[in-house]
């Protein structure tokens, strides 16, 4: 018998009215309503639902674009989690994943970055790490795969803030959404952090959440890279390759900046039987994170622009005259600029296989201008409460 | 057994009247208009609006032009300068430079 006969015999027959179903697919992508995949045809009963795993008023605002004039309630979010193809129990993380969203944008709209990061040229998109035991029992993968696919919570929730931002809000690719490129993150990037795998206290923990808490961080992303160290022997020689990675001229925009470092568990057992706290791994990282004058000068990033301080060449109309990023002597006796202002600006998390030593760093986009930052600038993670009905 | 038949949902919540807020009432005509530039302050912006600006005046005898420009392009326009625009103009430009 082959394998394929046994799938046949172990699966009972599902009878459908495939044209109804193509038609109801097509109804969604007639009207534009989604990311150029099919979506989940949603009704009624099946909103109705997702609306009673959530003790929220369908009708409250979760967020708003003032200046699109556009915003997103409880039973908006529900309509799109449902065709994203989130099951009603994957709500409350939606839901939460939305207030972090909203903490964000509105603490962005205080400071120099806002809700236009939703619609920015650079093409930033929201990225989610999913802490507590939520993740094992809705199923959210923080092993093997994390960025990839195969696991429906991680897929559809990320795709739930993807379909709101395109149907509630209206930011659509060539209109409202302006991106020049942006990132295959953008159809969605959800993951939960291997907490069991971690030899360190989890994000949430981190954030003062209790154990029995599960949250949801949310980031803005510019991009994502592999860090291959699979060889390493001590905990620097890994550090060394992340700071190195992050300090690229192409990842430089700004004075400053803020990564997450997602941490593979052998990168982090590495480091831990080596004595490193994540403390320590988030100021070793700021302080080895530099650029020296002469790349960035080869790269025309000396100069600062007025409005905004970005990296531009010192000779471009819009520089200001005389200004550049702040250097200081590097161990050699060079000029060199850090790219973080802060060891909070780096993020730390553990997630992936305990299989290789592989670990990812995401560029992000800015801080949120929380309390939450311990030096008064902001943080670049917003957390989102996850409260579960029953 | 089939179930019952339901219509598909909108997802994007504008039949629920899921607005902020209206937009001003538009103002018709070009000939004679109040003409208001909001710059964005990114790099060429003001460039862009001076060149919209004086096609609008040749071509479509709007008047003056007023420029006020953002403290920033990534946050939009606060209450002060939307009300100095509406103020000071019969239409406003928005432009983004790069």
């Amino acid at each position: 018998m082959t394998v394929q006969q046994v799938a046949t015999e172990a699966t009972p027959k599902v009878l459908v009215d495939s044209a109804a179903i193509r038609r109801a697919i097509e109804h969604y992508f007639e009207r534009d309503l989604g990311d150029g995949l099919p979506v989940v045809p949603t009704t009624e009963s099946y909103v109705a639902e997702f609306l009673s795993e959530v003790d929220r008023d369908p009708d409250e605002v979760l967020a708003s674009m003032a200046h699109l004039n556009r915003n997103c309630t409880v039973r908006v979010a529900a309509v799109n989690a449902a065709m994203a193809g989130c099951r009603p129990e994957h709500f409350p993380v939606v839901v939460a994943a939305l207030d972090a969203m909203w903490l964000d944008t509105r603490a962005r709209s205080r400071s120099r970055f806002s809700s236009g990061l939703w619609q920015s040229t650079t093409g930033t998109v929201p990225i989610m790490v999913v802490n507590g035991p939520v993740r094992g029992r809705l199923g959210f993968n923080s092993r093997g795969n994390i960025f990839g696919p195969g696991f429906r919570a991680n897929a559809t929730v990320g795709r739930a803030i993807r379909l709101i931002a395109m149907n509630a809000f209206g930011l659509k690719p060539h209109v409202l959404d302006q991106s020049t490129q942006s990132n295959p993150a953008k159809y969605t990037c959800c993951f939960g952090e291997n907490e069991e795998e971690s030899p360190w206290e989890s994000l949430s923990i981190e954030r003062g959440y209790f154990s029995d808490v599960s949250t949801v961080a949310f980031m803005m992303m510019r991009s994502a890279y592999h860090i291959e160290a699979r060889s390493a022997l001590r905990g620097e020689q890994v550090l060394h390759d992340v700071a190195n990675s992050i300090s690229r001229t192409g990842a430089l925009y700004s004075e400053t900046t803020s990564s997450l470092v997602v941490l593979g568990p052998e990168h982090a057992h590495l480091l831990a039987s080596q004595g490193w706290s994540k403390d320590d791994v988030r100021r070793f990282i700021a302080e080895e994170a530099v650029c020296t004058r002469a790349e960035l000068e080869r790269a025309g990033k000396t100069g600062l622009s007025r409005d905004m301080h970005w990296l531009i060449p010192a000779d471009h109309p819009d520089a200001i005259p005389g200004a550049h990023p702040e250097f200081v002597k590097g161990p050699r006796g060079e000029d060199v600029h850090h790219v973080f202002s802060s060891a909070d600006h780096v993020v730390v998390v553990v997630a992936g296989a305990q299989n290789a030593g592989v670990s990812t760093v995401v560029d992000l986009m800015g801080l949120s201008a929380t309390p939450s930052g311990r030096d008064g600038n902001g943080t670049p993670s917003v957390m989102g409460e996850i409260v579960l009905r029953g | 057994m089939p179930g019952q038949l339901e219509a598909l949902l909108d997802p994007s919540g504008l039949a629920d009247n899921a607005v902020v807020g209206a937009l001003a009432p538009r103002t018709g005509r070009l000939e004679g208009a109040r003409l208001g530039l909001l710059n964005s302050s990114k790099p060429n912006s003001a460039v862009v609006l001076e060149q919209v600006a004086e096609l609008l005046r040749v071509e479509y005898g709007v008047v003056g032009a007023v420029m006020l420009t953002k403290p920033t392009f990534a946050v939009p326009a606060g209450d002060e300068l939307v009300a100095e625009l509406a103020e000071q103009c019969d239409l406003a430009i928005a432009g983004v430079g790069d």
